[in-house]
């Protein structure tokens, strides 16, 4: 028998988003059938009788209310959701987004953040992006290095703002930088690895993850990923973070190998900063994802994958030939990936373009071709479900992986389709079940093609490497040992197919 | 020594509503903005220019863009005094009125050609499609049914209200007491409807509300209104009483006024400009009360 507990609070001010929030993180704990948070308007409160959440205590809440209603297996399931959504409306109460009077304070301006916490020294922004480099100014002229989180930043901005903290012995990370490790501290979307020698710089945040967490699961660890935005080695930014970036990690005694992960620079933004490489006395591994051959400097290694890059750091030798999991020959001939780290795609672009592929994808690595739509039973297709033109308006996948799911369901449809290349992103402000969604939906298709996966993560991360691999395993996906390998993997599966 | 903000930007009705009163209580503080309930029980939002104007807003410049109403000392429950063209507020800043402008929208544009409009609704019903918050009732324009149980209760509801309106909207030329009827069932069924402190159902209809006036269905609009009007005084919130009394009157918001003349003149900078504002009102009340317009500006025999 179902118990139905339902709690009014007068005065709550949430918006309808954090209200949601709060509501699918109730509804998804177990015992919970139904939850849900509203203003008790009477319209609201019909909704909520229909939906079988509503008692006599939700029924006596007015226009000015609002009704936290829970339907659950037992009464200890309700009471500890119940529990659970006092604690998550009052954490909202309390953080900028709620916004509600009453609130425990938080400081809302740079200034105010520094007379709370006088020994910070790096300010992490995330506004719109037409104030972040107000925002960015403000904190570098209080002497804080920067992290820009914000997108949609102008670039003569971003130039600016680098000049200014270089010229100001600051660096700016940014603008949509969206992983970094500072001092062993992950910040934004990273990942819970172990501190060590290597330093990371990265134009690309999933490129950062699969790196760092590559190099942890390896045994390595990182003291400081520094990510650099997307647009520093373009030509109209130069690099600046990039280089000041090498100089930091120079001069940081306790990093003994540089790692720098970036899309293939223009040429002469590579040359300059090979050149600066040159000068540095420690190893430095090169990953420009993309490029052709590169000369390297005495004291770099370039790697060509995210996979290769984390070897090379670690001193170990990466694997080359993988037959793959055992699971007979795919159904049909096309491989369909389907990322949510634009990199992780870009890197499995390489991958399978190597061994002869012809691929389309909306963000094509040099030599693979460009789609604007999204067919994905006409060719070998990879896409970047993060990239811009699929998250107007919608969460990101690695924060929502359900926006992934109709590309799911649509190539577990198409017979043509033999393999799907998936890959499950772990860490800090990704969601928090990510493979046991992907299991949950498989395990509804009737019909599915071959299903290879990698994930990003560690152990140590909020969702846990090992159980998400097992969630993953027992749903019949196949899990490979990194994004690399999956794409290996993939190849393998469909090799010798007529296409 | 209290700080000293100046309102650049008042509304209409908000710009009377302060006129009259003395002194008002402030009944919510969120990040952007603050509700002062009047001693005439009227309702005026004072917000930073990012909410955008409107008949019950006032626009006020504070030093620190980032600042929320809260760091500027403001709560629920603190007292207002208003006179000598400023809101001084209890222990917190005062807001000047004196360099205020009073915010009108412009008189509603004729429509150019029903093939430019037409065109221009199936854009913006496709850039809603592709950026519409999950939340809300634009999804429902599109028929887009979510996941969550709770969340289809709430669509199906809408989604039958809406599609009378829809329908009665259609059949305009030739209104009768049976559509009227049901179209009045609907109106009032989507009152205080959805999520959001102005719940989505209340959005809609202000889209209905003002969209309905522009086309110069101005009969049909005191229709609507009238049965709005008839809702029970709990059947929604204060704040969105306060905006379905300016619909009700064809008063709309900044960036609504610009989406509607933008699809009425043909104008895709203006709608460009009107959509990017109702994109930055709230979570989904933007995109509600667009939707509600679209209710009414799809119909093609304007």
């Amino acid at each position: 028998m179902s118990v139905v507990v339902n709690e009014i609070r007068t005065g709550v001010y949430l918006d309808s988003v954090a209200l949601m929030r709060v509501s699918r993180e109730i509804a998804a704990r177990e015992g919970v059938e139904e939850a849900g948070l509203m203003i008790g308007t009477p319209a609201n409160r019909a909704i909520l009788r229909d939906a079988g959440v509503l008692n006599e205590v939700g029924e006596t809440a007015g226009a000015g209310d609002l009704v936290i209603a829970v339907r659950a297996q037992t009464a200890a399931a309700a009471e500890a959701a119940m529990a659970e959504a006092r604690r998550l409306i009052d954490r909202g109460r309390a953080s900028p987004s709620g916004g509600a009077e009453g609130a425990a304070w938080r400081p809302r301006t740079t200034r105010a953040a520094l007379q709370a916490l006088p020994e910070a020294n790096l300010a992490l922004i995330s506004v719109p992006g037409d104030f972040a480099a107000a925002e960015a100014r403000k904190a570098l002229d209080r002497g804080l290095d920067v992290m820009i989180f914000s997108d949609n930043v102008p670039l003569a901005d971003e130039v600016a703002l680098k000049q200014r903290a270089r010229a100001a012995g600051r660096i700016v990370m940014g603008p949509d930088c969206g992983t970094a490790i500072i001092g062993g501290v992950p910040l934004a979307f990273a990942n819970a690895v172990p501190r060590g020698d290597i330093g990371v710089i990265g134009a690309s945040g999933t490129g950062i993850q699969e790196v760092t967490c590559l190099v942890a699961r390896l045994g390595g660890g990182i003291l400081h990923a520094i990510g650099t935005g997307g647009r520093d080695l373009s030509a109209e930014v130069g690099a600046i973070t990039t280089l000041t970036a090498l100089d930091m990690l120079e001069a940081d005694a306790a990093t003994r190998t540089i790692v720098l992960i970036s899309k293939p620079p223009a040429a002469h933004i590579a040359r300059a900063v090979l050149d600066r490489v040159a000068q540095i006395s420690k190893p430095c591994v090169v990953c420009f994802l993309g490029s052709g051959e590169l000369a390297m400097p005495a004291n770099a290694r370039l790697a060509r994958t995210l996979e290769d890059a984390a070897y090379l750091a670690t001193g170990r030798t990466a694997p080359r030939a993988d037959a793959g999991p055992t699971a007979g020959p795919a159904r049909g001939p096309l491989i369909c990936g389907l990322f949510s780290g634009g990199t992780l795609s870009a890197e499995a672009q390489l991958v399978l373009a190597d061994a002869g592929l012809t691929l389309r994808s909306n963000a094509p690595v040099p030599g693979v071709a460009a789609i604007a739509g999204d067919d994905l039973g006409a060719g070998h297709t990879l896409l970047d479900l993060g990239d811009d033109e699929f998250t107007r308006g919608r969460p990101h996948p690695m924060i929502e992986p359900a926006t992934r799911d109709a590309f799911v369901a649509r190539a577990c449809g198409e017979a043509r389709i033999g393999v799907l290349l998936v890959d499950v992103v772990l860490g800090y402000g990704a969601h928090a079940d990510p493979g046991g969604h992907l299991a949950d939906q498989l395990a509804g298709l009737a019909s599915r093609p071959i299903v290879i996966a990698s994930v990003t993560g560690t152990d140590a991360d909020p969702q846990g490497y090992a159980a998400q691999v097992a969630k993953l395993a027992a749903a019949g996906v196949h899990v490979a040992a990194s994004n690399a390998q999956a794409a290996r993997w993939a190849l393998a599966a469909v090799a010798g197919l007529p296409r | 020594m209290s700080a000293t903000i100046p309102i650049v930007s008042i509304g209409r009705r908000a710009a009377e509503d302060v006129t009259r009163a003395r002194r008002a209580d402030v009944v919510g503080v969120f990040a952007s903005s603050f509700h002062l309930e009047t001693d005439a029980g009227r309702l005026v939002c004072i917000g930073h220019p990012r909410i955008g104007n409107g008949p019950v807003n006032a626009l006020a410049v504070w030093d620190d863009d980032l600042a929320t109403c809260a760091a500027l000392g403001l709560h629920v429950g603190q007292v207002a005094a208003i006179g000598n063209d400023e809101i001084a507020l209890a222990g917190g800043p005062v807001f000047r009125l004196d360099a205020a402008k009073v915010w009108m929208w412009p008189a509603w544009p004729v429509m150019t050609s029903r093939q430019a409009q037409a065109d221009l609704c199936d854009e913006v019903t496709a850039y809603v499609r592709d950026t519409a918050p999950a939340e809300g009732l634009a999804r429902v324009l599109l028929g887009e049914e979510p996941r969550e149980r709770l969340a289809q209760v709430l669509f199906r509801t809408a989604q039958a209200h809406v599609a009378t309106l829809r329908g009665w909207c259609d059949g305009l030329g030739g209104r009768d007491r049976a559509s009227d009827a049901q179209a009045e069932v609907a109106a009032r069924g989507l009152v205080g409807l959805g999520p959001g402190l102005t719940p989505s159902g209340d959005d809609f209809l202000c889209g209905m509300l003002v969209a309905l006036r522009a086309v110069g269905e101005t009969k049909a609009a005191e229709d609507l209104g009238f049965w709005i009007s008839r809702a029970p005084a709990d059947a929604t919130t204060r704040l969105s009483r306060a905006f379905l009394a300016a619909a009700r009157d064809g008063e709309p918001t900044e960036g609504l006024y610009a989406a509607v003349a933008g699809v009425l003149a043909a104008d895709a900078r203006l709608l460009g400009h009107g959509l990017e504002l109702l994109a930055a009102t709230g979570h989904s009340s933007g995109w509600d009360m667009l939707a509600g317009a679209l209710a009414v500006l799809a119909r093609r025999e304007w």
